[in-house]
C-alpha cells in the first residue's frame, strides 16, 4: 500500500473589526464609569445589553440608551469542562469555569458572561448575582470579571447603601442618553489567531511526492477518455470525471508557458515534456530579461526532500 | 414551481479520520455513488450546489480546490456555508433551482473534513464585540440553552441518555454511520465525561470526515430515471437573532424550527406529525436537542418529550421512527451533515435505505439546525 502523506500548514489570521459608535459608547462608559449601556427599541420597548444596533425582531435602528444595573438574574447556566482554544489568548482556557446567560437589572435580554461558581449544585435559575469588577479596567467585556451570586440580605443592605450615596450620582447624568451620539469616536477591535492544518495528500497525490522524494521523478497521470497527461498526477480528471488510467514520467524538462516576474524569481506555469497541463511553481534567474514565453527550463531538486512539492525547489533554464 | 424529486443519493463512509483521500477525492467519492444511484452521469447533471464550512480547513474558496471533485467543470457551481444547516440549506438551494425551471437535473454535495483543521477554533471566531471575550464553544452554548429547557420541560439527563443510546444503536444498522456502538447502555453515556453541565461526552455528536450527495430531478424527467422518486413537497428555512442572549429561552421557545414547520406543515398539510410522518430524520447535534425537537416539530405536547422517549415511540419500531441512519449524534462531518439528513429521508422514501428501511415510507421530514440562528424543514414524500 502507497505510503500516505500529510501536508501540515499553520496559518496566523489577523483581523481589525471596526465597533462603531454603539461599541464605542458602551466601551468608554464601562470603561471610565464603571457603568453599563443598553439599548431601548423605540418599537417593542426591549433594553438590549449588550446594546445592538438593531433591534432583529421590529428592525428599527436603535439609539435610546438605557443604564443597567451590574446586577441581575441567572436565567441559564453550565459548567464548562471541555477546553476550547480562546480566541482572545490563543491559548486553552482552563476548565473548569461558569457560564450564565445573565438577564441584568433594567434589561430585557441576557448577557453571556462568566460566573465564579464553578459547582453546579450551587447554581440554580433564577439566582441574584453581581458583576466582579477588575481593579484596572481596559475596555472590555472582561473587565467584569465574572457574576458572583449574591445574598437576599447582602443586596438589601447594598441597595439601602446605594439609594444613600445615588444624590451625588444622579447629579452627574448619563453622557449622551437619550440621544444619538454626536462624535462617535473610532473603535476598532484587533484579533487574531494562529490555525494548524494536516491535510490528508490521499493516494495520488502521496505517490507523486514519494516520486518526487525518493527518485526525483515528476509524474503525470494520464486520463483514458480525453487521454490528457495531467500533472500533478491526480486520481481523476476533472473534466471527464473518470478515473485517471496509467502514470507517465513526464519533463524533467519544459517550456514556460506564462510567467509573472519580480526580479530574479518567477512565478510560472512549465509545460513538462509529455504533460498536458502546465505545473504552477518558480524559475530563478540570474536576470529577469531571460525570460520569456517559450523557454526550456530544467528542475533543480531541494537537497533534502520530504515528500512536499518544495522537494523540486525551483526551474532554470535549460 | 415544477415537482421536483430526489432520484438518487450517496455518501461515503464516515470516519474520525479520511487519510486515505484527500477533499476532492472524498467529494469524488460521494458524487459519484449519488450519480450512480441515480442511474444517470455527470454529462447530465446541469448545476452543482456544495456546503461545506471552509474556516475549519483553512481553505478560503473550497469550491477552487473541492468543486472539481463535486463535478463542478463547466456547470454553474455555488456554495452555502450556514453552520449545521449548510447542508439542507444547499439542498433548500439545489430544490429552488430544479423546482424553479431553471435546471432539470442537480447535485448537491457536503463534506467535511474536521480531521485536519481547526474546528473549535473556527467555532470560538465569533462575534468579536460581545462573544469572543466569553466564547465557550458549541458544546458551552448548547449547554446553557439546555439549562432552560430541562428546567422549564422537566426532562432528565436519562432521558437525554436514551437518546444518545437509541442513535448509536440505529447506527449500528447503517454501514456509513462513524460512531459504532451498538451495546452502548444509559450509565455509559452517563458516566461519560462531562463537557459542560448537563452534557457528557456521549450526549454529544462527535466529528467526523465524510461526504454526501443528492441527485435532484424535475418531473417529467424523474419518474424516468427513477421508479419511485422522493417528491419533495416542502422546502423552508428560517434565520433568527444571531445573539445568544437575545433569545427567549432558544430551546423553549424554537422560533426557526417551529416556524419552519408550521409553513412546511401547512404546505403539505401536515395536522398530526406524529401519525402523519412515517419516519424523521432531524438535526440533533445533542442529545437533549432531540427531545426539544420533538416539542418544536409537534410530535408531542410541550413537556411530554422526555415521556416519547420513555415510551419508545420513536425507536426504530416505534410509531415515528426518528434517525433511523444514527443521526448526527453517530455521524458529523458538518457540511454534509444536512444532506445526510435529506439523502437518508429520501433513501427511506425511496425503498433504498438497506437494514435500517423503516417498512412502508410514504412522507418523511428532514431538519437541520445551524449554530443557532438557521433551521430547516423538508418534507419528502412518494407522492407528488
Amino acid at each position: 500500500m502507497t505510503e500516505l502523506l500529510k501536508i501540515s500548514h499553520t496559518m496566523t489570521l489577523a483581523w481589525r473589526y471596526g465597533a462603531s459608535w454603539y461599541f464605542a459608547e458602551f466601551i468608554r462608559a464601562l470603561r471610565d464609569e464603571q457603568r453599563l449601556l443598553g439599548l431601548r427599541c423605540p418599537i417593542c420597548r426591549r433594553v438590549y445589553l449588550p446594546p445592538r444596533p438593531v433591534c432583529g425582531n421590529c428592525h428599527a435602528e436603535l439609539r435610546e440608551w438605557v443604564e443597567v444595573k451590574d446586577s441581575g438574574t441567572v436565567r441559564a447556566f453550565t459548567i464548562v469542562h471541555t477546553p476550547i482554544i480562546d480566541p482572545t489568548t490563543g491559548q486553552p482556557r482552563p476548565t473548569p469555569y461558569g457560564m450564565a446567560l445573565i438577564q441584568l437589572d433594567g434589561a430585557d435580554t441576557t448577557l453571556n458572561h462568566y460566573l465564579a461558581e464553578n459547582d453546579p449544585a450551587k447554581l440554580q435559575i433564577g439566582m441574584r448575582v453581581q458583576a466582579v469588577w477588575r481593579a484596572e479596567r481596559k475596555g472590555t467585556l472582561n473587565d467584569i470579571a465574572h457574576f458572583a451570586s449574591i445574598s437576599p440580605i447582602a443586596e438589601r443592605d447594598a441597595q439601602a447603601a446605594s439609594s444613600q450615596a445615588s444624590s451625588s450620582k444622579l447629579q452627574s447624568p448619563i453622557s449622551n442618553l437619550h440621544s444619538p451620539i454626536s462624535n462617535p469616536q473610532s473603535l476598532f477591535i484587533t484579533a487574531g489567531v494562529n490555525l494548524s492544518f494536516n491535510y490528508a495528500a490521499g493516494k495520488a497525490a502521496s505517490r507523486f511526492l514519494i516520486a518526487l522524494r525518493d527518485e526525483k521523478k515528476i509524474f503525470g497521470a494520464r486520463c483514458p477518455s480525453c487521454q490528457r497527461v495531467l500533472v500533478p498526477a491526480r486520481s481523476f480528471c476533472p473534466r471527464c470525471f473518470v478515473d485517471t488510467s496509467d502514470w507517465v514520467e513526464v519533463g524533467p524538462n519544459g517550456t514556460l508557458g506564462a510567467f509573472a516576474a519580480t526580479d530574479n524569481l518567477a512565478f510560472a506555469l512549465i509545460r513538462l515534456d509529455g504533460a498536458d497541463t502546465a505545473l504552477v511553481h518558480r524559475v530563478n534567474v540570474t536576470n529577469a530579461d531571460e525570460l520569456r514565453i517559450g523557454l526550456r527550463v530544467a528542475p533543480v531538486f531541494a537537497e533534502t526532500r520530504r515528500g512536499h512539492i518544495l522537494d523540486l525547489a525551483y526551474f532554470q533554464p535549460a | 414551481m415544477r415537482n421536483t424529486a430526489i432520484i438518487g443519493a450517496g455518501q461515503t463512509k464516515h470516519v474520525k479520520a479520511r487519510d486515505d483521500a484527500s477533499q476532492a477525492e472524498l467529494v469524488r467519492q460521494a458524487a459519484t455513488r449519488a450519480l450512480a444511484d441515480a442511474g444517470i452521469t455527470l454529462r447530465d447533471v446541469d448545476a452543482v450546489v456544495l456546503a461545506n464550512m471552509e474556516l475549519f480547513e483553512g481553505r478560503a474558496l473550497p469550491e477552487m480546490w473541492v468543486g472539481e471533485g463535486a463535478g463542478g467543470y463547466l456547470k454553474p457551481t455555488l456554495k452555502i456555508a450556514t453552520g449545521g444547516t449548510s447542508g439542507t440549506s444547499a439542498c433548500i438551494a439545489g430544490y429552488h433551482q430544479c423546482a424553479s425551471g431553471l435546471f432539470d437535473i442537480v447535485l448537491v454535495v457536503g463534506w467535511e473534513k474536521h480531521s485536519e483543521g481547526a474546528t473549535q477554533t473556527g467555532m470560538a471566531l465569533v462575534d468579536p464585540l460581545w462573544d469572543r471575550s466569553v466564547a465557550s464553544g458549541a458544546v458551552g452554548n448548547f449547554a446553557l440553552s439546555i439549562s432552560q429547557y430541562a428546567a422549564e420541560r422537566g426532562v432528565t439527563p436519562t432521558q437525554a441518555a436514551k437518546v444518545a443510546v437509541k442513535a448509536r444503536r440505529n447506527a449500528a444498522k447503517n454501514p456509513y454511520a462513524h460512531l459504532q456502538m451498538p451495546d452502548l447502555t444509559v450509565e455509559q453515556v452517563l458516566n461519560s465525561r462531562m463537557l459542560a453541565d448537563p452534557v457528557h461526552l456521549l450526549d454529544m455528536c462527535p466529528q467526523s470526515d465524510g461526504a454526501c450527495a443528492i441527485v435532484y430531478a424535475a418531473q417529467g424527467v424523474a419518474e424516468k430515471l427513477c421508479a419511485r422518486p422522493a417528491w419533495v413537497r416542502a422546502a423552508v428555512t428560517r434565520h433568527d437573532q444571531p445573539y445568544i442572549g437575545d433569545l427567549d429561552r432558544r430551546l423553549v421557545t424554537m422560533r426557526t424550527l417551529r416556524d419552519a414547520a408550521r409553513a412546511a406543515y401547512q404546505r403539505v398539510g401536515i395536522t398530526e406529525p406524529l401519525k402523519q410522518f412515517d419516519v424523521a430524520e432531524i438535526y440533533e447535534p445533542v442529545s437533549y436537542a432531540e427531545l426539544a425537537w420533538y416539542e418544536a416539530l409537534g410530535f408531542c405536547a410541550e413537556g411530554d418529550a422526555g415521556k416519547l422517549i420513555d415510551d419508545g415511540v420513536t425507536e426504530m419500531s416505534g410509531e415515528l421512527p426518528v434517525n433511523p441512519s444514527g443521526g448526527v449524534l453517530s455521524t458529523n462531518p458538518v457540511g454534509a451533515s444536512g444532506v445526510i439528513r435529506v439523502a437518508e429521508a429520501a433513501l427511506q422514501v425511496m425503498e433504498r435505505a438497506g437494514a435500517h428501511q423503516i417498512p412502508d415510507v410514504r412522507l418523511a421530514l428532514a431538519t437541520g439546525y445551524g449554530v443557532y440562528a438557521w433551521s430547516d424543514v423538508i418534507i419528502l414524500s412518494a407522492d407528488k
